[in-house]
Formats: structure tokens, C-alpha cells, sequence
């Protein structure tokens, strides 16, 4: 039977296995700020897609989102697993003007 | 929306503006009628699919009873609406046996055309919309890449940015796209204009630039700016347009609202598998629109721009000698047929699609020159995961 420890530790090694395997998908070029990664209004711990993916972007993945196998939503192909490259673009670090989790202002 | 509530606003005078500003007639082509061209087929609408029509007018014209395939390009909402009114005033492109591309003038009271082209639907132009004996039949994938120089150190760009430099010029704070000269912009009735400004909710008004007239002079554009400051250069264009013009330009991965990290139309910045807009992770494509006048029963009643649209979406087998579907594929744009996703609209929700006979193994090898599917020439040449020969490959279905 299992201790609470072992238990415990199990399920870090599954959520570290499912983490890695999510994060043999895109291949990330480039580089992002340290915690970038779904900075913003994040409900589980986001902090990078694990492997290759860690600390790509800044907007609204979650490492859950980011490497759905079979989409069947329509937000769901925005992060659906792939072997692609992919290049982040990090808002909050190069757009004066944005302000995570708030709506872009009017154009004048 | 914002986009909708511009269109509505402004529908008319917005198109009857660029009419009058575009549909000046060449003065030096000779008149398209006088030069007894064999079997033509008018049509107008935008430069998105200029170079693909091209190559395959190309073949048509090397054909024993040779067609000649004639488009002019003013813009795809302004091609549509001379459609409507059988009233081209532009001048037309043909193609010679050769490849290479001539021109003529539309008659002087304005040319009637058998169809016409856009990368959206009729009604994503402001104040248009599709007339109960007018078909919509599918055309190609059309992507919009969005372009800055090959000497440009910038690698990506988000749906975000591409909101600031665009709505805010000068005072976008979105280094290095800071420069509202070197950034080239199409016109309100341009499709990758409207496309762009949907995709990013921007008003298709409140674009700063410079406005260019086609997809190639955006290429040029950019070209052009580069000379001083490269990584300040953007500008967006057709996929093909990209594509052809790899050598001085280059497509910058695509951030969508929602994603974390921005992808190219293709597996990586060198390919041309186009496998982020088949798969759906590239937001930035559409399917393309063929338009042509149908009898009651929905079918094209000019017989000539039946067979073009049929060989464009595979319903009609194309002539002896010309493959459209590798024509099309070489061109860079896509074929319904090498899709996985399909989507509604021109920029709505993505969902699953399994074309009716799948060429994702015939695309694959034509555009990169490899696939890892078996060849085949029959069924029985196929293993029992991919039974079906498609195309000369085996396919799952």
C-alpha cells in the first residue's frame, strides 16, 4: 500500500511525464522573459508547457491548453499539439501600450 | 464588431471612392476583343490569386484547343462589384503558352466578365452581397502572411502588435514597427486588407502606412524600405505572394490572440508543407471564392467557367497534360482537398474537415518534394492503415 509521500510523488512523476510529453511538441525559438508563460489570469500553474516549451509567450496558455492531441473546439486548434517550430512574440515585454488582461484601447 | 459596424456604415461610399480612383483604363493596351484570343474566360477580383490563376492560364494556353484565361485585379471587393455590373474598366492579364504574362484593355463601355474572385465571401465587402443567380464556389486556401525584409532580425509578430502598428502608427509604442512609412497597407476593398482587420479587430479604416495597390507592390514595398531600416519594414500579403518572393522577404510567425507562441503558415520558417494552416494553428487563412452567374439549379451557365471552377476544387477532371491541383500547390496556395480543418465564414470558428478524396500525401510531395505516405498507382498497392490510392499515394481513406 502506498504512503501519502509515495503517492504524492507519483503524481508529480505523471504530471512531469504528461508535461514532457506536451512539451515535445512545438519546437520554441527565441527567447522569453523567466515566467512569462501565461502570466495573466492563469487557473493552473502555467508556468510553461515543460521541455522545449518552457517559458514561450506571455499571453493565455496553460500548459493544460497547450497540447491538446485531438481538437475538437474551436479554441482548441489555436493550441493543438504539433512539431512545429513556433516563435513567441512576448506582448507585455514589447508593446508599451498592452496591459495584460485588459481590453486593447481605442484606436484614436 | 467593429468591422461590421463600418461596413454597414460606409458600404457605398467606400466602394464608389475606390471605383473611381482605380478603374482608370490603360491607355497603351490594345483592346482585348480585337485580338482574337482563343476561347476566353474574363473574371476579376483581387491579386491574391494572380499568380495561381496565371500558371494555370499558362498550361490552358499550351493546350491543342488552347484557352485563354484574362483577369484583371483591381482589388477583390472592387473586381466583384464590376462583376455585378458587368462593367470592368481595368486592364486584363493574359498568359501566353510561354508563361509569360500580356495585357489588353477592357472594352471602352466597360468589360463584361464570366467570373470573378475573391479570398472572402461576397458579403464581407462593404455593401455587397450575393445575388440570388450568382454561385459561390470553393477556390483554393488562400493564407495572408505577414511580410517584413529577409535582412530583419524580427522573427514573429502578434495579433496584439500588429493591433498597435497598425492602429497606432508613430505612437504604437511596438518597436521596431514604428515607422508608418515603412509599413505598407492595402485599401478598404482589398480581402487581405479586410481579412486583416477582422482577424485583429481593427477598424479597416484606421489603418496607418502607406497604401499600395496590389500584393506584389507590397513585396516592393517592403523591399523598398528595407534599403535603410530593415527590421522596421511590415507590410501583408497573399501566400503566394510570399512565397514567390522568398528571396527578399520573409513571413513572420503569427501569434493569435489565445496562443502562446507564435507559428508560420508552414512546420517552420523554410517549409512550404503549409501544415500550420491545414492543421488550424495558423489563424491567418481562408478559403477563396469563385463567382460566376448559375441557372436555377445552381450550376455555372457559362459552360467555359463551369470546367475552370470544377478544375480548381477537383470536381471536373482538368484537361489532359495540366494538373490544376499541382498548379495550385506549386503556386502556394492549398487545395480544399490537403485540408484537415475548414472553417466559417472568411475568419470564423475552425473546425475538423475530411475532404471527400484527401491529397494531404500528393500536397505534401509536390510542395516539398518528400512525404513519408507510400506511392501507389492502385488499392491494392496500399497496406491496410492507409488503404486508399489517392494521387499516387496512399491515403487513410
Amino acid at each position: 500500500m502506498l504512503k501519502l509521500d509515495e503517492v504524492k510523488l507519483f503524481g508529480v512523476l505523471v504530471s512531469l511525464a504528461l508535461s514532457l510529453a506536451c512539451g515535445d511538441e512545438a519546437t520554441v525559438i527565441g527567447n522569453a522573459p523567466p515566467g512569462a508563460a501565461g502570466s495573466v489570469g492563469d487557473p493552473v500553474g502555467a508556468g510553461g508547457a515543460g521541455g522545449t516549451d518552457v517559458g514561450a509567450g506571455g499571453t493565455a496558455g496553460t500548459s493544460g491548453e497547450a497540447c491538446v492531441e485531438n481538437p475538437t473546439a474551436p479554441e482548441q486548434y489555436l493550441v493543438r499539439r504539433t512539431d512545429s517550430a513556433c516563435r513567441p512574440f512576448d506582448n507585455v515585454a514589447r508593446l508599451g501600450l498592452y496591459r495584460a488582461g485588459e481590453p486593447l484601447p481605442e484606436v484614436p | 464588431m467593429i468591422v461590421n459596424r463600418v461596413r454597414g456604415r460606409s458600404a457605398h461610399a467606400l466602394l464608389a471612392g475606390a471605383l473611381a480612383l482605380t478603374l482608370a483604363p490603360s491607355a497603351l493596351a490594345v483592346p482585348c476583343s480585337e485580338l482574337n484570343l482563343p476561347n476566353p474566360i474574363y473574371g476579376a477580383g483581387g491579386s491574391a490569386i494572380t499568380a495561381t490563376l496565371g500558371r494555370v492560364a499558362t498550361a490552358l494556353a499550351g493546350l491543342p484547343e488552347p484557352i485563354t484565361v484574362l483577369f484583371a485585379d483591381p482589388g477583390a471587393c472592387i473586381g466583384y462589384q464590376a462583376f455585378l455590373e458587368s462593367n470592368v474598366t481595368t486592364t486584363f492579364k493574359y498568359w501566353d503558352a510561354a508563361g509569360a504574362q500580356l495585357s489588353c484593355d477592357p472594352e471602352v463601355t466597360g468589360q463584361q466578365v464570366d467570373f470573378a474572385h475573391m479570398g472572402n465571401t461576397a458579403d464581407f465587402c462593404p455593401g455587397l452581397t450575393l445575388p440570388a443567380d450568382v454561385g459561390d464556389f470553393t477556390a483554393p486556401i488562400q493564407t495572408l502572411n505577414l511580410i517584413t525584409s529577409v535582412n530583419s532580425s524580427e522573427t514573429s509578430i502578434s495579433s496584439e502588435a500588429l493591433y498597435f502598428v497598425y492602429g497606432f502608427g508613430a505612437e504604437g509604442s511596438a518597436a521596431p514597427w514604428t515607422v508608418e512609412a515603412n509599413l505598407a497597407k492595402r485599401s478598404s476593398t482589398s480581402f487581405v486588407h479586410l481579412f486583416l482587420a477582422d482577424s485583429i479587430k481593427l477598424s479597416p479604416e484606421k489603418f496607418k502606412g502607406v497604401q499600395v495597390g496590389t500584393n506584389q507592390e507590397s513585396v516592393n514595398a517592403v523591399v523598398a524600405a528595407a534599403a535603410t531600416d530593415p527590421d522596421s519594414t511590415l507590410g501583408y500579403v497573399s501566400g503566394s505572394a510570399a512565397d514567390n518572393n522568398r528571396d527578399t522577404v520573409k513571413t513572420l510567425a503569427y501569434q493569435h490572440t489565445g496562443q502562446s507562441c507564435g507559428y508560420y503558415p508552414d512546420s517552420d520558417e523554410t517549409s512550404l508543407d503549409k501544415l500550420n494552416v491545414r492543421q488550424g494553428l495558423y489563424q491567418l487563412w481562408t478559403p477563396g471564392h469563385f463567382f460566376a452567374r448559375v441557372d436555377g439549379s445552381g450550376a455555372a451557365v457559362n459552360a467555359r467557367v463551369a470546367e475552370l471552377v470544377g478544375w480548381f476544387d477537383g470536381s471536373v477532371p482538368p484537361p489532359e497534360g495540366v494538373n490544376v491541383t499541382s498548379i495550385i500547390i506549386e503556386s502556394g496556395d492549398i487545395p480544399s482537398c490537403a485540408m484537415q480543418v475548414t472553417r466559417e465564414g472568411v475568419a470564423g470558428p475552425i473546425s475538423s474537415f475530411a475532404p471527400e478524396q484527401p491529397c494531404g500525401c500528393f500536397f505534401e510531395s509536390e510542395a516539398t518534394g518528400a512525404t513519408s505516405c507510400a506511392a501507389c498507382t492502385a488499392d491494392a498497392d496500399c497496406g491496410a492503415t492507409s488503404p486508399k490510392c489517392r494521387f499516387g499515394f496512399c491515403e487513410a481513406y
